[in-house]
């Protein structure tokens, strides 16, 4: 009898470069988690960081020192958006929502995505704080 | 195998090679370990475009490195003045421009038997509403004539007299002491060199690049640009240059030039003022130039050292071969815009023993004696071959008439009927300015052509037709002779029944009459320059000079003119050649007829252009 093996879609490192201690390898991040963490890196990566592909990223960064107002937060949203729908082909975009945790002086980035060619939302919440 | 690629520098190309990488790398199963490259927000994908930054990185630093070893790829200037030293060429830099200067100091105090002009008398002139400050670079002492202290022909060069002195630490070639100063005139350096703070004993040292004749007390100092534009001195190894001892101080002397800035026009009065006590004295009036300020220029660019470097090397100093006399004439002297040399075998008629220069200045058609005295004195003298005797000629300018016919399509065009007319003219004199104007440039008919019609693609076609043309300046009331030597020679064929000149005003039968050369083909096939009247073109003079067609001569024995048409200075013969190009040789000069239309003397227009819409 053949045995079944899974085979994963989307395969990435996983970029804490930590070690299983099993199998001595690097950790690697597969299917839905390789994505978020995409999603996580391109949110946070500024337009012009990445040499010669000034266009990857989004503006969130320079968002985070103005006053969060109903524009900043629509900008925000709109700019992650944007940049997740033309960089990050495997998702299907549901729902990206910006709003304030007054407590924390944080932003919260709650982002409902799908797989492409399947049904299960996936959420994922980021936490941005104004740093420098 | 996989294949893998190499050659590619490109950013994007390196990481598209770097993905196609990783489709190799897959596991026992042969499933890819990674996935995920394709995707920009991936780990794997910020990994690979720091790999490929890295890697561009280091192709873009090896490909400077190699550039900036050639002459030919160089792009930094610190980099060809280091590669030129290897060819034994020291870039030019700023030359300030020098005047002469003749003046009487009156009644001296005590009456010296002898008057010195200290060194470094500043003489004032103004420029353009800017004033510029002259001096001499050596003091000058004269004794009076008749009790009448004059100096003669005082060379004075422009700048800023600057010092400065060092000590000397390490003796030796290795200790180098910085001009801090980049618009320094290298040749007014002056260097004396002082035993100590307490012993004030000076010694003189001159500039030397050449080590021949050099030993260990040659009082000599190098010069060199250094890495960061400066011009730096260091002196000799008690080998080749005597060799300095720790504690002697170096005063370096010079002038901070302002380069072209101060060339002044010959037709301009050009005044100085003397602004030093001379004799005790202040010299009340200005002095009017002798000689005008010339010879300013700025420094060697980095395609001038390209240029001139190699040229430099393939003549080692020496003046042998004409294209030596070339380089060191190009290198040394900057105000020649063009030179050609030629053997006195190759010329007509022969001067063996002699090499012929010829030199177009950036102004104007010819360059004075004085300049060429002294380009053989200061230049040629200890390069040449002894028993070569350098000869300057002027150059031969051969002036081309046009008359450009354009036909161009407004419905496919943006510029209108005039503007096209403006473009076709500033092309036209741009081709001569680039194209020609210059020794052994040809004019070329079908280039003419070809760059009329690329000025837009509206352009339909042209038709260019022209005439070249001849001056001469005869001396009024005074019998002129175009024969031999001088001779009205033009570069080709000419076409019989072509040749008419400018109307000159000429004495017949004690009649001052206006009067112009035209030629006539006789019946025995032999060409006459007759003279036929201006106005009424009625035949006066019958014969007065010939032609040689096959050799493009014309000759006349006598020519007594009685004056110039009025708004005229010369007598232009305008002629048409049998081929449609023009082979400038040994001291031709091929330029854009700058003649003004002017229908009393029959002087064409220089440049023409008529635009047609189709």
């Amino acid at each position: 009898m053949a045995t079944q093996k899974s085979i994963k879609t989307f395969v990435d490192l996983d970029l804490s470069f930590k070690v299983n201690p099993f199998t001595k390898d690097l950790y690697l991040k597969t299917d839905e988690e390789a994505v978020k963490t995409a999603l996580k890196h391109l949110i946070q990566t500024r337009n012009f960081e990445r040499p010669f592909h000034p266009e990857i990223g989004t503006q969130v960064h320079s968002l985070l020192f103005e006053n969060f107002s109903p524009a900043v937060k629509l900008a925000m949203e709109r700019t992650i958006q944007q940049s997740i729908t033309k960089f990050e082909t495997r998702v299907r975009l549901i729902e990206v929502n910006v709003s304030e945790s007054v407590e924390e002086n944080d932003l919260l980035v709650n982002i409902v995505f799908a797989l492409k060619n399947t049904d299960n939302p996936i959420t994922i919440t980021t936490l941005l704080s104004r740093v420098r | 195998m996989a294949n893998y690629r190499l050659a590619e520098l490109d950013f994007d190309d390196i990481k598209v090679n770097l993905k196609q990488f990783l489709t190799n790398y897959r596991d026992k199963d042969n499933n890819l370990i990674f996935k995920d490259y394709d995707f920009e927000a991936s780990s794997l994908s910020i990994l690979i475009d720091l790999l490929s930054y890295n890697t561009h990185y280091n192709a873009y630093l090896a490909n400077m490195v190699a550039n900036e070893m050639f002459l030919d790829s160089v792009v930094k200037r610190e980099s060809a003045v280091s590669i030129a030293k290897h060819l034994g060429y020291r870039p030019l830099s700023y030359r300030s421009a020098k005047a002469k200067v003749s003046f009487t100091i009156n009644n001296p105090v005590d009456t010296p038997p002898t008057l010195t002009l200290p060194k470094f008398s500043p003489f004032t002139t103004t420029i353009n509403n800017t004033q510029y400050t002259f001096s001499n670079l050596d003091s000058i002492s004269i004794k009076p004539t008749n009790g009448i202290y004059t100096f003669t022909d005082i060379d004075i060069v422009e700048g800023e007299p600057l010092s400065y002195v060092y000590r000397v630490d390490v003796s030796g070639p290795e200790e180098k002491y910085t001009i801090p100063n980049k618009n320094i005139d290298t040749t007014t350096i002056r260097v004396t060199v002082q035993n100590s703070y307490t012993d004030l004993t000076t010694q003189s040292y001159t500039l030397t690049d050449n080590l021949e004749a050099l030993n260990s007390e040659s009082k000599v100092f190098f010069l060199e640009e250094n890495p960061s534009g400066y011009y730096e001195i260091f002196f000799g190894d008690n080998v080749l240059g005597k060799k300095l001892t720790s504690g002697n101080l170096v005063k370096i002397e010079y002038l901070i030039s302002n380069g072209s800035i101060c060339n002044v026009s010959g037709e301009i009065e050009q005044r100085f003022s003397l602004g030093a006590l001379v004799g005790g004295v202040i010299l009340g009036s200005t002095i009017i130039a002798a000689t005008n300020s010339s010879g300013g220029d700025e420094p060697d660019t980095l395609e001038d050292i390209k240029f001139k470097a190699p040229r430099f090397l393939s003549s080692f100093n020496r003046a042998v071969t004409a294209k030596d006399y070339k380089a060191i004439i190009e290198s040394n002297y900057p105000l020649v815009e063009s030179v050609s040399v030629w053997g006195g075998e190759e010329n007509n008629p022969p001067k063996y023993g002699k090499v012929i220069i010829s030199l177009k200045p950036y102004f104007g058609y010819t360059i004075n004696t004085e300049l060429k005295n002294k380009i053989l004195q200061d230049i040629l003298q200890d390069k040449k071959m002894m028993s070569i005797i350098p000869e300057f000629v002027d150059p031969n300018y051969l002036h081309i008439t046009l008359d450009t016919k354009v036909k161009f399509d407004p419905a496919n065009s943006r510029y209108t009927t005039p503007e096209i007319q403006i473009l076709a003219k500033a092309k036209i004199e741009e081709y001569f300015s680039v194209e020609l104007q210059k020794f052994d440039k040809d004019f070329v008919y079908s280039k003419l052509s070809k760059t009329i019609d690329s000025i837009n693609s509206s352009i339909v076609g042209n038709v260019t037709n022209f005439r070249i043309h001849k001056r001469i300046t005869p001396v009024v009331n005074i019998s002129n002779s175009y024969t031999g030597s001088t001779i009205i020679k033009f570069a080709n064929k000419l076409l019989s029944g072509s040749i008419q000149s400018t109307g000159f005003y000429y004495k017949i039968n004690d009649e001052i009459k206006a009067v112009y050369f035209k030629d006539v083909l006789t019946t025995t096939g032999t060409s006459n320059l007759n003279l036929y009247d201006l106005y009424t073109d009625e035949l006066l003079v019958s014969s007065l000079g010939t032609v040689d067609y096959v050799n493009g001569t014309i000759t006349i024995a006598v020519l007594t003119p009685a004056g110039y048409i009025e708004n005229t200075n010369d007598i232009r013969f305008y002629a048409k050649i049998e081929e449609l190009d023009i082979n400038a040789t040994k001291d031709l000069i091929l330029i854009i007829d700058d003649g003004t239309l002017d229908t009393t003397s029959k002087r064409l227009a220089g440049l023409t252009v008529t635009v047609t819409a189709q």
